[in-house]
């Protein structure tokens, strides 16, 4: 049957030259990530959630 | 000797329930070293409904049946009471917490079946009063934090019960009358990531007791914070003021108790239910933390992962643990000691980033040190969690502006709480009678409708009103900046003309002022 229509984004009835494919979670998908997910989701009361890196300040210097 | 029937409410009915019982479950620790005869039922872990409820109360012939909480416990606990007055309606009736501590009165009114409560610390009231009760003797006139009834059924309230002097007299709580596996499934939580690998999370206890005085904020009539008087009419009644005893455990009891959590539940993670681990930091001397930390490690409580200096995601062992902490007060050192011995998350309360707003908050913080305070715990390998409200009486389109820039500077997502007036906090009596009115008088129902602050209840802010507010908590979340401004284009001219919901008043209940309740002298056995 080629192609697992159960991964497939596009759902019809013949097969597209470049089937796009549902991009599975990587198993390995570092805790931090997961977390973050997450948590954007669910923001709200105590729920809130501070970047853990790329922050857009570091201080005021001097 | 007394057959005790313990009976915790539902609270947060929307979410699974995460919170062991501590000061019920301490409760029922004393009963039992007294000898009684203690069940316990959890209807917040088993969530069976009425049906059950009645067969608890079936379940034999209670002396006493005794059930409290915080005050949003207030609709479970008048079901839960209907049932028991129905059932068991030889039963003598105690309650005790947050809900009856912060307005007696009031609760004693609207539940007429409670027979007697307890005010404010129940450590020493509790167990004389069990012991009365073997004795068959029901005056309660003497005895010291009661509201009991007199023979019309009118509430009257005796003076407060002094605090004990030293924590370490406390029994641990009786974790075994809790369901704790429906506590454990629910472990997982956001916070951190070492929270997000919990299997085994559990509610601990460090301190009472927070020296701040934040308008939103309350200490339970627990902490040095209560008095009884007379006001106007003669009449004796609850009175919050700033003064504090605060009070800490010794890093061995806390350790020794969290050792056995590990050895009797395989427990992974120590949720300290603590006002503020900073206080009490610097009431000690700037020692408590770094002796709890080290004696964390010492006693081998500390996560493999901290040892190795791995990531957390990486650990085999060990217990982690999380708190609250403070924007001005923590400081660097401290944190990295308490980072290595395996701290994950520490909330700091920011709620605002408003200078005026700040001022006029009580809790000794400054924009800046909200504005530092997150990096340098986040430094330590700490996660801080920064709570955000909006809603405060000085709210204005300047003080949100400044609030999302803030958050966009830290990188902080969050939908803020909104400023709430729970019974017992300044605000409440500051606000009591615009509360009312937003009510229709109705006081009950205010209270039936306090949940967590994430929904509106009564206003307290001078300048905005709940669609306004709503509005402004999704722009806040989306830290849109853009929607802020075009609101404001649009109505800040008509604000001049809007009558504010909330107006300040002075209340008989609310003593500003430092006048610190009793305390024992001595450390003693209860
Ligand atoms: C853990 C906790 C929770 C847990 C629930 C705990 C539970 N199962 O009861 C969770 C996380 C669910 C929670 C939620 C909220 N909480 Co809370 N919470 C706490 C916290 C941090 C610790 C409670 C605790 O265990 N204390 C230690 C024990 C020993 O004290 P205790 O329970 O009060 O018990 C003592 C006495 O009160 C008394 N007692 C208590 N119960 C009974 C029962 C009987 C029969 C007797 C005789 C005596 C008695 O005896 C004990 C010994 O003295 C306190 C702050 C604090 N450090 O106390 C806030 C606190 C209780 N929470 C508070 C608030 C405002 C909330 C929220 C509304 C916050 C929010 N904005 O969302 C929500 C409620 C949400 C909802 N939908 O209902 C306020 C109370 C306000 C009030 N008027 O009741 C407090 C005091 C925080 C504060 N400083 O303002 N909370």
């Amino acid at each position: 049957m080629g192609v697992d229509m159960a991964e497939e984004l596009l759902k019809g009835n013949f097969k597209v030259k470049n089937p796009v494919k549902v991009e599975k979670q990587a198993k390995s998908e570092p805790v931090h990530e997961q977390l973050r997910k997450r948590a954007l989701a669910s923001l709200g009361g105590s729920m809130v959630y501070m970047e853990r890196k790329n922050l857009t300040w570091d201080g005021e210097k001097g | 000797m007394a057959k005790i029937l313990m009976i915790n409410p539902v609270i947060r009915e929307e979410s699974a329930p995460q919170n062991i019982p501590y000061g019920l479950t301490l409760l029922a620790g004393i009963a039992l070293e007294k000898g009684h005869q203690v069940q316990f039922y959890d209807e917040n872990a088993w969530r069976k409904g009425d049906k059950v409820i009645a067969e608890v109360c079936k379940a034999d012939d209670w002396d006493v049946i005794a059930i409290g909480g915080l005050t949003t416990t207030y609709g479970s606990i008048k079901k839960i009471l209907r049932i028991v007055k129905e059932v068991s309606p030889k039963s003598f009736i105690i309650a005790g917490g947050g809900i009856i501590t912060s307005m007696p009165k009031e609760i004693m009114a609207w539940l007429k079946d409670i027979d007697l409560g307890i005010i404010g610390e129940a450590f020493v009231t509790w167990p004389e009063v069990l012991a009365k009760i073997d004795d068959k003797d029901f005056d309660f006139s003497k005895t010291l934090g009661v509201c009991y009834r007199d023979k019309e059924g009118n509430p009257i309230l005796t003076n407060v019960r002094p605090n004990i002097k030293d924590l370490d007299v406390l029994p641990y709580p009786a974790w075994d009358l809790l369901p704790l596996e429906i506590y454990f499934k629910n472990s997982q939580n956001l916070l951190s990531e070492a929270a997000f690998m919990a299997k085994r999370r559990i509610d601990v206890m460090g301190s009472l007791g927070c020296s701040l005085i934040c308008k939103f904020c309350w200490h339970l009539g627990t902490t040095g914070d209560m008095l009884v008087e007379e006001n106007e009419a003669g009449i004796k009644d609850v009175r919050f003021t700033y003064g504090r005893n605060i009070r800490y455990f010794s890093p061995r009891y806390i350790v020794d108790m969290v050792k056995i959590l590990v050895k009797k539940y395989n427990v992974d993670h120590a949720y300290f239910v603590d006002e503020n681990f900073m206080t009490m930091d610097v009431a000690s001397g700037r020692t408590w933390l770094k002796e709890l930390s080290d004696l964390w490690i010492k006693e081998g409580l500390q996560p493999t992962s901290r040892r190795d200096g791995v990531p957390d995601d990486q650990n085999k062992g060990g217990v982690f643990w999380s708190g609250t902490s403070h924007a001005s007060l923590a400081q660097k050192e401290t944190l990295d000691k308490m980072y290595q011995a395996g701290c994950s998350s520490l909330v700091y309360g920011i709620e605002s980033f408003d200078p005026v707003i700040l001022k006029n908050l009580g809790k000794g913080v400054t924009q800046k040190h909200n504005l530092e305070a997150p990096r340098i715990c986040m430094e330590s390998g700490i996660i801080p969690v920064p709570n955000i409200m909006i809603g405060f009486p000085q709210e204005t389109f300047f003080s949100i502006r400044t609030t999302i820039e803030c958050m966009i500077k830290l990188g902080i997502h969050a939908k803020p709480h909104f400023a709430t007036p729970y019974p017992g906090s300044e605000w409440y009596y500051t606000y009591k009678d615009s509360i009312l009115e937003q009510y229709n008088g109705d006081l009950e129902a205010f209270i039936e409708d306090l949940g967590d602050a994430s929904k509106i209840t009564a206003v307290i802010s001078h300048n905005f009103s709940p669609a306004q507010l709503l509005g402004l908590q999704m722009i806040v979340m989306q830290r849109n900046l853009r929607l802020l401004d075009q609101t404001e284009k649009q109505w800040a001219a008509a604000n001049a003309l809007m009558k504010p919901l909330a107006v300040p008043k002075g209340s008989f209940h609310m003593v500003n002022k430092k006048i610190q309740a009793p305390i024992e002298e001595a450390s003693r056995a209860l």
